[in-house]
């Protein structure tokens, strides 16, 4: 399940502008997710290049060299949707579970 | 960029990493590659984004162990998981050429020592089919078992830090040692084997025609 989250996130970031690899790590770290070393994003973006969600393009980047950047394809942008959906209706019954007495309590 | 350029901008780039950070990001480098199951292109494209991202993030202080875990075997691992296979095709290729540059060479040995010492002895040129097919899987053998002990060797010696000379001197030694007796029952093995099977005229001159024609085809292709 969090596999997938993960993905999610990285498709989220790569909607709003094309990153390479250091600047996606950087922006999942600065949005709290200090947890996942930054390596870990590799494996994850190979993945979603497998699965033609993203395409990885290489641009020179402001540092100098060229990067790799990866911008979403339409495939990507459906699979973020539908990711976005399922969590959505996920979030509340998962708070649900965890913290029923919390919600009793309040009541 | 091609393979040959990513590995040749990978060289360059890895000397602008410390000591620690080399070793760590090398032993990744060399885990790889000897995945030669694996997609060259893919492989080489991704070892070069993260050279790129552990040369950001050592400019912040960070260590290699830092940024891709305290587990590199695993994460290793995890990243061979999503590399796509090399086309099948490439893998005719490579063999393809690898035989052609072997056969060249031995053609061109063979002709040329048969003509060098034609002039002091009385050589034969006769070929004993059996006997070449002994010779042949003998050498085949031969090769197979000494990369194959090499990768092995080296595999044992990856991913432990700190990197230390007396073990990286034991794991040569080793290599060579297995060399060292591999060619001596190799040499034992085409000096008692009995000329045997049916036999063809195989002149000196054309042998080294044959070969050289190999060599050049090799060379032309690899430029292609």
């Amino acid at each position: 399940m969090l596999k997938g989250i993960l993905e999610g996130c990285i498709l989220a970031i790569i909607e709003r502008e094309a990153v390479y690899g250091y600047t996606l790590s950087k922006q999942l770290h600065e949005n709290g997710l200090t947890e996942i070393s930054e390596g870990t994003i590799y494996p994850v973006l190979l993945r979603l290049q497998k699965n033609g969600y993203i395409v990885g393009e290489m641009r020179p980047s402001e540092a100098g060299p060229d990067r790799k950047y990866y911008t979403l394809t339409p495939e990507g942008k459906q699979a973020l949707e539908q990711i976005r959906k399922e969590w959505k209706s996920l979030v509340p019954s998962v708070n649900n579970i965890l913290f029923k007495e919390w919600y009793d309590d309040g009541r | 960029m091609t393979v040959d350029e990513l590995v040749k901008l990978n060289n360059e780039k890895r000397k602008l990493l410390t000591e620690e950070n080399e070793a760590y990001y090398t032993d990744l480098v060399v885990y790889l590659r000897m995945k030669w199951r694996l997609s060259e292109q893919q492989t080489e494209e991704v070892l070069m984004e993260m050279l790129d991202h552990l040369l950001d993030a050592q400019k912040e202080g960070k260590s290699a162990a830092e940024v891709f875990g305290d587990e590199p075997l695993q994460f290793a691992d995890s990243l061979i998981a999503e590399i796509a296979d090399e086309n099948p095709l490439n893998w005719v290729e490579f063999f393809g050429k690898l035989i052609l540059q072997l056969l060249g060479w031995i053609f061109v040995i063979r002709g040329a020592i048969i003509m060098l010492f034609s002039f002091f002895t009385e050589v034969k040129e006769t070929v004993y089919m059996l006997q070449a097919a002994v010779f042949a899987t003998t050498i085949s053998l031969f090769i197979i078992f000494n990369i194959w002990f090499m990768l092995k060797t080296v595999k044992k010696n990856l991913f432990v830090f700190p990197k230390e000379k007396k073990r990286e001197r034991k794991a040569s030694m080793q290599v060579g040692l297995a060399a060292g007796l591999s060619m001596l029952v190799l040499l034992l093995i085409i000096k008692f084997t009995p000329e045997m099977g049916p036999t063809f005229h195989f002149p000196a001159y054309l042998s080294l025609v044959l070969g050289g024609i190999m060599l050049l085809v090799h060379h032309f292709l690899k430029k292609v």
